[in-house]
């Protein structure tokens, strides 16, 4: 395993099959990233490919300080919102007096689902409560770095999260029963 | 930790180390559009280009050579002499002994196809040579003009003789250019008369350019420098030779030497792949260098096609802005059209990064 900075060094000179084995470390787990943010196969390998294909462009810009592995992550993820934003747009643009409060049934528990149960639930999300869910429980940003990257406001954030979590209890409520009911 | 729920940890627990295998295809479409120091991208676009220029050069030398090299052809092959001035397209047939010329059929519209009848005429018949002159005359002016291009593939054949044990050596005497052909020994010649290997010219080069050596007909290919494809591109920086055994389909084999002259008087164009416009002095502008660059013309477009940005002017770079609007950074693709310090056409076709 050549060390990273190595890696990287080999790569900014323009080696061929350094990228390549750069591109492989990687390639698995920003798919595993990027695949939650779309809801077809082909959208989130285009995503993965322009995201790729900036990080070998803007490589330069790397610092050093810091996970390396964080730095790939973060620009997949703002490949992945440049791709979908337009589309964001219209979804946000909804009452903002709908917001309810929802119910947190902490009773609920998850643990039978498996990844691939995940990752369906999740692509087959509305585009807008998808990329919030997947920002906010996911990846961990706040509500206020998630309505400057999006460009909404705060509260559309929070209510957009609620929101999600509530289609996706109600989705899993539904696959239960349909599962207990065979 | 606010508001973090139930169905938020566990789905966070599972996605957050999820790995999945991309298709083949993600990596072949980054690797063609980011900067390598090995130039896969441009052997793809190169070829395009090439295959653009071998086909009109071929069609151009053809049309020039078919007709009137016909008759010096015949007159070799009767005399049954070791030497001939210059070799092309048509192949010996052995059906047909009174008129062993037929035209070979190039699956090209712009060729010239000689009809046997046309041949016969004007093997027997002196008068239709003059019908030919013309033709003659204009062609010569064409074939003058082909070194021009840079992609040299006038193409020069060989032509396994009927009867002939021993070696041939062939010499072609075409423009300025003067090169022998040394056939390996031919073993069977009888069964060997149909197999026709084309080489392409010795190329002469300005120093960092790419030039095409190509060989047609043969069924395998070992290059020297290991390759096995019918061509290789090569961009030596000192005068090279490259070997080439080509085996024909009856299994022998053919060695072939190209030189490839550098002609220390030119350069070729250096082409950044990047440029920063931030006003710092460093790499502000896109401008390609060269020296004695003449009929110049640069184009750059966006990814998705649209032009932003053409000149003629070799001096004149590109500094990001359409319209006085500065662009982002994104890839860029350039297409450039030159003449070098001999004369001869460039085409260069490639990508460039503007860095903000």
């Amino acid at each position: 395993m050549i060390p990273e900075q190595d890696l990287i060094n080999r790569c900014l000179k323009g080696e061929a099959k350094a990228q390549k084995v750069l591109f492989d470390r990687f390639a698995p787990k920003m798919y595993g990233v990027v695949a939650r943010y779309f809801s077809s196969v082909e959208e989130a390998q285009d995503a993965l490919q322009d995201g790729f294909v900036k990080v070998f462009t803007k490589l330069h810009e790397y610092s050093g300080l810091g996970s390396f592995e964080g730095w790939i992550r973060r620009i997949m993820i703002n490949t992945s919102l440049n791709l979908i934003r337009d589309n964001l747009k219209h979804q946000y643009h909804q009452d903002i007096d709908e917001i309810q409060e929802f119910v947190e049934d902490e009773n609920q528990r998850y643990d039978h689902l498996s990844m691939e149960d995940m990752l369906k639930l999740v692509q087959e999300m509305p585009p807008g409560y998808r990329t919030v869910f997947n920002l906010y429980d996911i990846e961990g940003y706040h509500h206020h770095e998630i309505a400057a990257s999006l460009g909404v406001s705060v509260n559309t954030s929070k209510s957009q999260l609620l929101k999600a979590r509530a289609y996706l209890r109600k989705r899993i409520e539904k696959l239960n029963q349909d599962y207990h009911g065979q | 930790m606010d508001n973090k729920s139930n169905i938020a940890k566990a789905f966070s627990e599972k996605l957050n180390k999820m790995e999945l295998q991309p298709d083949e295809s993600v990596w072949k479409n980054v690797s063609s559009r980011i900067p390598q120091s090995s130039p896969s991208w441009f052997a793809k676009k190169g070829l395009w280009a090439g295959g653009a220029v071998v086909l009109v050069a071929v069609a151009i030398y053809l049309g020039s050579v078919l007709l009137p090299q016909n008759q010096k052809i015949a007159e070799v092959d009767s005399h049954q002499s070791p030497e001939t001035e210059v070799l092309t397209a048509p192949i010996v047939s052995d059906e047909n002994p009174q008129n062993k010329i037929t035209s070979q059929e190039i699956p090209n519209e712009n060729s010239v196809i000689v009809d046997p009848t046309d041949t016969d005429k004007s093997d027997s018949d002196k008068t239709s040579e003059n019908q030919n002159n013309s033709v003659i005359a204009s062609s010569d002016v064409v074939k003058n003009t082909t070194p021009q291009i840079p992609d040299n593939t006038e193409s020069s054949e060989l032509k396994n003789p009927e009867k002939n044990q021993k070696p041939i050596s062939i010499t072609e005497n075409s423009s300025s250019v003067k090169t022998t052909y040394q056939v390996a020994e031919i073993q069977d010649p009888v069964v060997l008369r149909d197999s026709t290997i084309k080489f392409s010219v010795n190329p002469t080069i300005c120093k960092g350019e790419k030039t095409k050596l190509s060989v047609d007909g043969g069924m395998y290919y070992l290059w020297s420098n290991g390759q096995s494809l019918p061509y290789i591109e090569v961009a030596p920086l000192m005068n090279s030779t490259y070997n080439v055994t080509v085996t024909d389909k009856f299994n022998y084999n053919h060695i072939h030497s190209y030189v490839v002259t550098i002609d220390e008087e030119c350069t070729a164009l250096v082409i950044p792949n990047a440029f920063s416009p931030n006003g710092d002095g460093n790499n502000d502008i896109f401008k390609p260098e060269g020296v004695n660059i003449s009929e110049f013309m640069m184009q750059i477009l966006s990814r998705d096609g649209r032009m932003l940005f053409i000149t003629n002017d070799v001096n004149k770079g590109w500094d990001g802005t359409v319209n006085g609007q500065p662009l982002t950074s994104q890839v860029f693709i350039y297409n450039i059209v030159y003449k070098n310090g001999r004369g001869e056409q460039q085409i260069r076709q490639g990508q460039v990064t503007l860095i903000r």
